[in-house]
């Protein structure tokens, strides 16, 4: 009880500037994660993939994980990301990019899969284009006969997206996009695209690091960056981008 | 896909784990350790194998690979700090939905709540062996690490490797 009380009062100064992860039924109940990710929450759902499959969730009751669907997205190759946008779903794999629809959220439905080379790739969406890396990774076999690219897919049909530009890149990974930014890992570099037009990316910066990039997330003007020495972050606005803190 | 991905290691590699001339050995832990294991170290620890990102609200989740998740205040992009570290062994992944933190405990799903006012950890909620199980850092388990061919009740929680003479 004398804890209860202590949380109230502190409530006031504390929670309203340190909210708790269990305040609510407000869009800040999920989060943002990077293009890398692996799990994704909407609503009362929670998305995973895993090697071959696509599995759903049900967590409306928070003491348990209730499987609701299991699906077998690819059997010769590796689910990789999982992004979500709207009602649907983007999952990278080895062999190519999935879109899946959520009209059932207990059980999505596969929409289409675009194929490419077998490469490693995490895909980002924006309006009607996603973007998607493709990497060769010679520590795995299974993307060392990759290339190293950045694809532009139109979406807008779900059922027959089709490519609208190619880009080499040395060896990207993770990839963020929001307004007329666009955020790619690639080797030892962070590079910066402008995509005010997406049919016609044009570089801003490239800047070296002292380590590799892993992945980011680009949101309200702030990039964060996971590399392998730890974390940045810049804001960016225009054809600005200022790197403002670094943590190990 | 692991019985390929085994054919294919037992064949290439006469069944040691050695691609591109590195080796790995998986870190073990018993199934009633991995269930209790979760927890909020109070100090922060200095990130060493950062993985996968995460915002939510004013603070940054980080992954470090395989051990669990740095807790960031980031109230101020330009001085974020380190408040806490998440204990997580086996940890790759994480996502938040309905306010509750969900992370990969090895082959466990586990739900975590938070509060991010008095930093404390509470599980909620797991689903044993939810997921498939930890890949070495080639894309595999091999063979002689596979369930059959290591102690009873342990589960993968990680990697390490060793330098092959391969």
């Amino acid at each position: 009880m004398k804890k209860m009380i202590l949380l109230l009062a502190l409530s006031g100064i504390l929670f309203s500037c340190d909210p708790s992860f269990d305040n609510g039924s407000d869009s800040s109940s999920s989060g943002t994660g990077g293009s890398m990710a692996k799990f994704t929450c909407i609503g009362n759902h929670l998305y995973v993939v895993d090697e071959s499959y696509l599995q759903t969730f049900d967590i409306s009751d928070s003491t348990k994980i209730t499987r609701t669907s299991r699906i077998l997205s690819d059997w010769s190759n590796r689910i990789e990301t999982i992004f979500p946008k709207d009602s649907l779903l983007f999952l990278g794999s080895t062999s190519g990019m999935y879109i899946y629809n959520l009209k059932d959220p207990a059980t999505p439905k596969f929409v289409y899969l675009y194929t490419h080379v077998t490469s490693c790739d995490p895909v980002v969406v924006q309006g009607k284009y996603a973007y998607v890396t493709l990497r060769t990774d010679y520590d795995t076999w299974s993307c060392s006969r990759g290339v190293d690219q950045l694809e532009v897919i139109d979406i807008s049909k779900t059922n027959a997206p089709k490519n609208v530009g190619t880009y080499p890149m040395v060896n990207p990974r993770g990839l963020g996009i929001d307004g007329t930014h666009l955020f790619i890992c690639d080797g030892m570099d962070l590079l910066v695209m402008d995509a005010t037009d997406p049919l016609a990316l044009t570089e801003i910066k490239r800047m070296e690091l002292d380590g590799t990039p892993y992945d980011v997330i680009a949101k309200n003007g702030i990039l964060t960056l996971s590399y392998s020495l730890g974390l940045k972050q810049y804001s960016y606005s225009n054809d600005t981008i200022q790197e403002i803190s670094t943590i190990y | 896909m692991k019985k390929l991905l085994l054919l294919f290691a037992i064949v290439l590699f006469s069944g040691s784990d050695v691609y591109n001339g590195v080796s790995y050995i998986p870190m073990l832990m018993d199934r009633s350790q991995l269930e209790a294991s979760v927890q909020m170290v109070a100090s922060s620890m200095p990130i060493r194998t950062p993985g996968r990102i995460y915002v939510y609200q004013n603070w940054l989740l980080l992954v470090e690979q395989y051990k669990g998740i740095h807790l960031i205040d980031n109230t101020d992009p330009a001085h974020p700090v380190r408040k806490a570290f998440l204990r997580v062994p086996g940890c790759q992944s994480m996502a938040v939905g309905n306010g509750i933190l969900y992370v990969d405990n090895a082959v466990d799903l586990v739900g975590i709540k938070i509060d991010l006012g008095s930093l404390q950890a509470h599980e909620v909620a797991r689903n044993k062996k939810a997921l498939p199980e930890i890949n070495s850092p080639n894309g595999y388990v091999p063979w002689e690490f596979s369930r059959i061919n290591r102690p009873a009740n342990t589960e993968i929680v990680g990697w390490t490797n060793k330098t092959a003479i391969l």
